[in-house]
């Protein structure tokens, strides 16, 4: 029940995408992602709080053609954080630490800052605040703030590029058959 | 074939149970390139052994040609290691067999020039090209070394295309496989069985010898008394690859590290052994890699086929042997998941670039770091959890190679006939000639995380030589200050190779190894 609300949600926000619309998560309002957040995974690292974040980031980090193949062949998005979250349980300590640290960054000082000025919050900014966002970090002259995108980046990426039905985006026909 | 997990002296750690050998004549810690030589060599001379491996032991029935199983399986942080300034990404394995189960099988000799600067620096003077070439047959012959005879794929027959076109020296690669079908999985472990890895050759060797293999098992630090090692605490690790808190305590006559040149130094930190000169972990080596990306007009599918089967030495030696740091040209295997964490940019740029992925070709220099005053490496540290980091600076004197690479690249990306050349620099976007991409890369700044910087080869820590004020270890692998802790890995490089180090490693270790099982007879 569960996959098939996600999977509604996902429709129209990929129809948003489709149409032009520049909100890409005004489906998403916080009810929605509840049911997004409705995961039988069991997480072992990522918060509530983070995994908002990488769903509201993910659509724009991907961009329209990569969601779309999702949506098309009925992959949830939440298994981008899945995957996220089971990719960061092989991480050491430290690097573990230093995610808490951009994540909490991330939600509690940024999504603040953004509040008072840019944007309401994660779960209903727009496309452009978030590309705004992203970009910010990576033009950056702080080498940090280019390696929190490049990390977030890198993330998300992965835990798309791993999935087998992603695999038609980049015309790869997958490994051998032994 | 019986599946190694199931050997009798296989215990995998992370399962709950308590070792069954708790003492040994040697122990060696480390499967890799070093460990693998050093327990097929003691075993034949009847020495007892254990081996610890912090990573799992997965065999070809385990090697699905899959990204999403194969990095957290078998690489160190799960393929995102990176430098402490997170400058370089370091790819380096972590499972039985080290970084012989992962690498894409290069094989080449020591230069002579590299041995040379050693002689002169730091008195290796019986490390002589002569006086090693028995010991790089012995290895050739052993894990049957042979330039590729089948036709390369297409991302090195470009490689080879571009340098034909522009007179540039291109050879083809040697490589340590049996059986070889030509899939380019080699990065993910082989699933045949094929490439002649320390999985597949020495380590089952030294179990059916009677070598005792702990899995899943990090050596947390050595315990000495009276100038000797004397006892090993080992902690069992889980299936995450993250420390439990079953800690375990074994006894040998003799320790031998080979946990890799992150991995040695970090035991020794945390065993706060004597450094009056501050050895420990400095002078560690990267091979740092610039790398250009083009697309190409043919289908180049780099994910196909033998994964490294051209290079060209051109630039190795461009300013010689102390001079301006040289480079050794060699291509990459580009699949999915590796592919999209090389493309820095993120939304429709990054799908289109990626949409690319079959015509897509990478080319990669390896910078000879190590023998010159402005590259005296990283110093390897160890964080709040005791787990090693490395701290390695990009120097200037790097900084000059990255940009004459790059222009290298692109010039020879261009000549094979590429449509568009990008350099791995987050400010590049494509270029659509030799002329353009000249223009591009000489106004590039060169800067860290700006520009991606990767390492497949991580040497030294441990260095060896004749003086204390220079090296940690002697030209026998001996530690300077005490009997029975020796050194056996990429660590004792006293500086980066300018070649693959895999044959070096099988060649050095194999004749430390033999000259330590005769010392101790």
């Amino acid at each position: 029940m569960v996959q098939r609300r996600e999977l509604l949600k996902w429709t129209l926000t990929s129809a948003s995408l489709l149409c032009g619309g520049v909100i890409v998560n005004q489906y998403w309002q916080s009810e929605d992602y509840e049911q997004l957040l409705e995961d039988e995974h069991s997480y072992g690292f990522l918060q509530q709080e983070d995994r908002i974040i990488l769903l509201a980031l993910a659509p724009v980090i991907l961009g329209p053609s990569l969601l779309q193949n999702w949506q098309q062949k009925r992959v949830p998005l939440s298994r981008m954080t899945k995957n996220v979250d089971l990719a960061i349980g092989f991480l050491p300590a430290r690097t573990q630490q230093e995610l808490r640290e951009l994540f909490d960054l991330l939600w509690n000082r940024l999504g603040k800052l953004l509040l008072a000025g840019v944007w309401a919050s994660w779960s209903s900014a727009s496309q452009n605040t978030l590309n705004d966002f992203l970009t910010g970090w990576r033009e950056s002259w702080l080498p940090l703030l280019n390696s929190g995108y490049l990390g977030i980046q890198q993330l998300v990426m992965a835990a798309y590029y791993s999935e087998k039905p992603s695999w038609e985006m980049c015309g790869y026909d997958g490994p051998w058959e032994l | 074939m019986m599946d190694l997990k199931q050997h009798v002296n296989h215990q995998d750690l992370s399962r709950g149970e308590a070792p069954k050998v708790l003492e040994a004549d040697v122990i060696v810690v480390g499967t890799g390139a070093g460990g693998g030589m050093v327990a097929d060599i003691l075993s034949q001379s009847g020495l007892r052994l254990i081996m610890l491996e912090e990573g799992p032991l997965k065999t070809a029935q385990d090697f699905k040609m899959k990204e999403a199983i194969a990095y957290p399986d078998l690489y160190q942080e799960a393929m995102a290691r990176r430098t402490k300034d997170k400058a370089i990404s370091i790819l380096q394995g972590r499972s039985v067999g080290g970084s012989t189960t992962v690498n894409w099988t290069s094989s080449f000799r020591t230069p002579e020039q590299t041995l040379s600067y050693w002689q002169h620096e730091f008195g290796l003077t019986r490390l002589t090209p002569d006086s090693m070439a028995p010991w790089f047959e012995r290895a050739e012959k052993q894990l049957n070394i042979t330039p590729w005879a089948i036709p390369p794929n297409q991302n090195n027959q470009v490689l080879m295309d571009g340098a034909k076109a522009l007179g540039w020296k291109a050879e083809i690669i040697p490589r340590n496989v049996k059986g070889c079908a030509n899939l380019g999985y080699c990065g993910m472990g082989c699933p045949i069985g094929a490439k002649q890895s320390m999985l597949v050759t020495t380590i089952p060797a030294a179990m059916e010898r009677g070598a005792h293999l702990y899995s899943r098992t990090r050596c947390e630090r050595l315990i000495q008394r009276a100038g000797r090692i004397e006892q090993v605490d080992i902690r069992a690790m889980d299936n995450n690859g993250q420390p439990t808190d079953r800690v375990y305590r074994l006894k040998a006559n003799h320790i031998i590290l080979a946990g890799g040149a992150i991995g040695s130094p970090a035991v020794m930190l945390r065993s706060e052994l004597e450094d009056p000169h501050q050895r420990i972990g400095r002078r560690t080596f990267l091979h740092p890699v610039a790398a250009t990306v083009a697309d190409m007009k043919q289908r180049v599918d780099p994910y196909s086929g033998a994964p490294q089967s051209v290079y060209s030495d051109e630039f190795l030696w461009r300013d010689g042997v102390s001079g301006k740091v040289g480079y050794k040209l060699e291509v990459p295997p580009i699949h999915p998941v590796l592919g999209s964490s090389i493309i820095p940019f993120h939304g429709l740029e990054h799908a289109k670039i990626m949409a690319g992925l079959p015509h897509m070709h990478a080319s990669l220099a390896l910078m000879r770091d190590g023998f010159h005053h402005g590259s005296v490496g990283g110093q390897v540290e160890l964080d709040d959890y005791l787990a090693p980091v490395l701290d390695y600076p990009v120097t200037d004197y790097l900084w000059e190679g990255v940009t004459h690479a790059m222009l290298t690249m692109a010039e020879l990306q261009f000549a094979a006939g590429a449509k568009r050349v990008r350099p791995m620099h987050m400010d590049a976007p494509w270029v659509n000639s030799w002329s353009e991409a000249q223009q591009q890369i000489r106004a590039l700044t060169q800067k860290n995380i700006r520009t991606l910087l990767f390492s497949a080869h991580v040497m030294g820590g441990c260095g060896m030589g004749d003086k204390l004020e220079n090296s940690v270890v002697n030209e026998q692998g001996r530690f300077h200050h005490l009997d029975n802790l020796w050194v056996m890995d990429g660590s004792i490089l006293p500086t980066s190779l300018g070649v693959n180090p895999q044959l070096t490693l099988y060649a050095l270790i194999s004749r430390l190894a033999t000259g330590f099982a005769e010392s101790v007879k």
